[in-house]
């Protein structure tokens, strides 16, 4: 199978989204987002915290392939991930995803207190980074010394429940929403945005200094405050931070998770991510892919009718379910997660020696996801035809496995290409293919490979590539050879491959001109 | 008499192979006497990217498919294309689709239809290439070419085919699908 416009376009009919009920309402104290249904979507106000710990996915490489080492990788990952959640609790934080090594929750309590909101936000990031660097690597240090980093930004966003596979996948939209993982700025740090910022008592505000812009947003910066060398802003803030209890505690998650309980092994079919959990976990060469849609945040920040709002999120759903579809029905590649507007992916397929070939797979998805982006949901979008997608592509080893309880379990996929390939994206504009040079080497169609040219960081771009466009070119180019025939039946055009039979096609006959009817051919 | 009223069955297996092969087809005798078939066929990229749909016009000659005569096709849709010097159409809209002689296409078969319009549509899609090219020729002014191997115009592309083929028999079929012997049409011009 591979990507077609007609089965695309026939996808696109079939899943009619144009009258999916969608209710707005702003969320209110009675609500809880963790109850959404599938139908509502919430206006939340509140403060975006992303908790990355990226060199995480560097200990699936020290790791070099031993089973106990990526044991102890993933036993860290779910015992941060319970102890994170701890900590949310304590302060009545909302968990929105886990995404890979980067926990990304919304402050949205106290409703009506702005203030409140972002002073809980950076009282969290403080002991989120306190417990990491103090608790987390003492209890790990066998596994690696991990790095921590939060950031912090306020505002409106919407929060939808848009599960697929059965579990709960709560999703935030707009600017504020990702502008929190932006933001962020170094390991060892806390960065907010200027409206948190604002917000903090003298206190807490003495520790941050005036940092960057990003995407117009002013931050500012904190290194390293944590509540151990900070005793007198705990108490002045109600803090109690216990290490020698979390300490414990870590521990007891640790023990209750023996490695000998854990089957770790590698994926020779495509992974079933309703199987894994984390005593069950995949290893894997896959290649790695990262899909956002650029420009739709741009109308979420613009939507203020819940008509508008509507709008959006059936055309969200009609672009997702499509991207899926590319993945998952086209190619043997996997979703493992929707992150707000962007597309999470692997490709491990065929499994074992065959490098170039799951290069090729996943360079297909990518330009595939572009093909219906650009040909066949960009027709579906009215006068929203500027959401355009920026595709980041790496390879590399990976270690999949699933954590948290059943039910709200979500896919985590660690490995230093995970980072890699979101950087690729984040540094790609709209209708952009950005892709590592392990992937560019493996390109073996001469076609394809003109498509893309390196870029100032030794990566390679492509723009505008979709498969309408190589077809056009590769057509041009074999009836420029004598090489292209047609199908009767299908109606596509084929390029002939020099020497082959095949009694379907006919060489194109030469055209001619004879100038005038003078020899009577009709 | 007339093709159709000569092989009544054969213009009925052409009909209803149109109907497996185009879009929106309809047949008729035009008025004289020739039957033709009306449809639209679509070109389609291999990964199903629609370049454009085409309406033609299948015109049938008296004698069809006897001593080389064949189809005619004409263009009945996109008649704004530009008339470029590499254009393989005629003032009538009629495709220079190939020469009669050389196609290799046996129209005695009832399956030749589908060949034909294999034929069409690679020969659609160079013109669409060449129209797009004569287009951008008016902005960056790099001169349209024809994709691939052509013709040369009128007698001297029957030389060609002839010269390529190496003999052609003086009284077999002349190779420009008039349905006269090559001695009695294009030879003496030839020479």
């Amino acid at each position: 199978m591979a990507w077609d416009e007609q089965r695309a376009r026939q996808r696109v009919t079939n899943h009619d989204f144009s009258d999916l009920e969608v209710n707005v309402a702003d969320l209110s104290r009675e609500m809880d987002f963790h109850r959404l249904g599938t139908k509502d979507v919430r206006r939340v106000p509140g403060a975006h915290l992303y908790a990355d710990v990226s060199n995480f996915h560097d200990a699936v490489a020290d790791a070099r392939g031993d089973a106990q080492k990526l044991k102890k990788s993933v036993r860290a990952a779910s015992v941060l991930r319970r102890a994170q959640s701890d900590l949310l609790r304590v302060y009545e934080i909302g968990s929105i995803q886990l995404q890979a090594a980067r926990l990304h929750c919304l402050v949205y309590k106290p409703y009506n207190d702005e203030a409140e909101r972002a002073v809980r936000a950076v009282v969290l990031a403080v002991s989120l980074n306190s417990y990491l660097y103090d608790v987390f690597n003492d209890v790990f240090s066998d596994v690696r010394d991990f790095e921590g980093a939060v950031g912090v930004a306020a505002g409106e966003s919407l929060v939808a429940n848009l599960g697929f596979r059965g579990e709960r996948e709560l999703i935030s939209l707009g600017s504020c929403a990702n502008l929190g993982a932006k933001v962020i700025n170094g390991i060892d740090t806390i960065t907010i945005t200027e409206n948190v910022y604002a917000f903090l008592p003298d206190a807490l505000r003495e520790h941050f200094e005036k940092s960057r812009t990003v995407a117009g947003a002013v931050t500012y910066r904190a290194i390293g405050p944590r509540w151990r060398e900070r005793p007198r802003l705990a108490e002045a803030l109600g803090v109690q931070f216990d290490p020698e209890r979390l300490k414990k505690r870590t521990e007891e998650y640790r023990d209750a998770l023996p490695l000998a309980d854990m089957e770790l092994s590698e994926a020779h079919v495509l992974i079933d991510l309703d199987a894994l959990s984390e005593r069950t976990s995949k290893r894997t060469s896959a290649v790695v892919l990262y899909a956002d849609l650029d420009g739709f945040t741009r109308y979420v920040q613009a939507a203020e009718r819940d008509e508008d709002i509507v709008s959006l999120v059936r055309i969200l759903h009609m672009i997702r379910t499509e991207l899926h579809a590319v993945v998952e029905q086209d190619y043997p590649g996997l979703v493992l997660q929707h992150q707000g507007d962007r597309l999470f992916a692997i490709v491990h397929m065929p499994p074992g020696d065959r490098f170039d070939k799951r290069c090729a797979n996943g360079l297909a998805i990518a330009t595939g996801l572009q093909s219906s982006m650009e040909h066949v949901l960009n027709t579906c979008l009215q006068d929203r035809k500027d959401i355009h997608l920026a595709v980041g592509v790496d390879v590399g080893t990976v270690l999949v496995t699933r954590l948290g309880k059943k039910g709200a379990r979500e896919v985590v996929c660690l490995g230093p290409q995970v980072t890699s390939a979101e950087g690729l994206q984040l540094r790609s504009a709209g209708r952009e293919i950005r892709i590592s040079k392990a992937i560019y080497e493996s390109i073996d169609d001469e076609t394809l490979k003109r498509q893309f040219v390196k870029d100032n960081q030794s990566a390679y771009v492509a723009k505008g590539l979709t498969f309408p466009k190589l077809d056009e070119i590769e057509e041009a180019e074999a009836a420029q050879a004598g090489m292209l025939a047609a199908e009767a039946s299908t109606q596509r055009l084929k390029i002939e491959v020099l020497g082959s039979q095949r009694p379907t096609y006919r060489v194109i006959p030469k055209p001619w001109w004879s100038g005038c009817s003078a020899h009577g051919m009709a | 008499m007339e093709w159709h009223k000569a092989a009544p069955s054969r213009w009925q297996s052409e009909q209803e192979l149109a109907h497996k092969l185009l879009e929106q087809v309809e047949a008729g005798i035009d008025d004289q006497g020739r039957a033709f078939l009306l449809g639209t066929v679509r070109i389609l990229s291999r990964h199903g990217h629609e370049y454009a749909a085409f309406r033609i016009r299948i015109v049938y000659p008296n004698g069809f498919p006897e001593r080389g005569r064949v189809p005619a096709i004409y263009l009945e849709s996109h008649r704004n294309w530009c008339k470029g010097p590499d254009t393989h159409i005629e003032e009538d809209w009629k495709l220079c689709l190939f020469v009669p002689g050389e196609v290799g296409i046996d129209f005695s078969s009832p399956e030749s239809l589908g060949e034909l319009i294999q034929c069409i549509k690679v020969f659609l899609f160079k013109e669409y290439l060449y129209q797009r090219d004569l287009i951008n020729g008016i902005l960056t002014g790099i001169p349209a070419v024809w994709p691939g191997q052509a013709r040369s115009h009128g007698i001297a592309g029957i030389r060609e085919a002839v010269h390529e083929r190496g003999r052609w028999g003086r009284n077999e079929a002349c190779p420009c699908g008039s349905g006269k012997k090559f001695k009695r049409c294009c030879l003496p011009k030839m020479r």
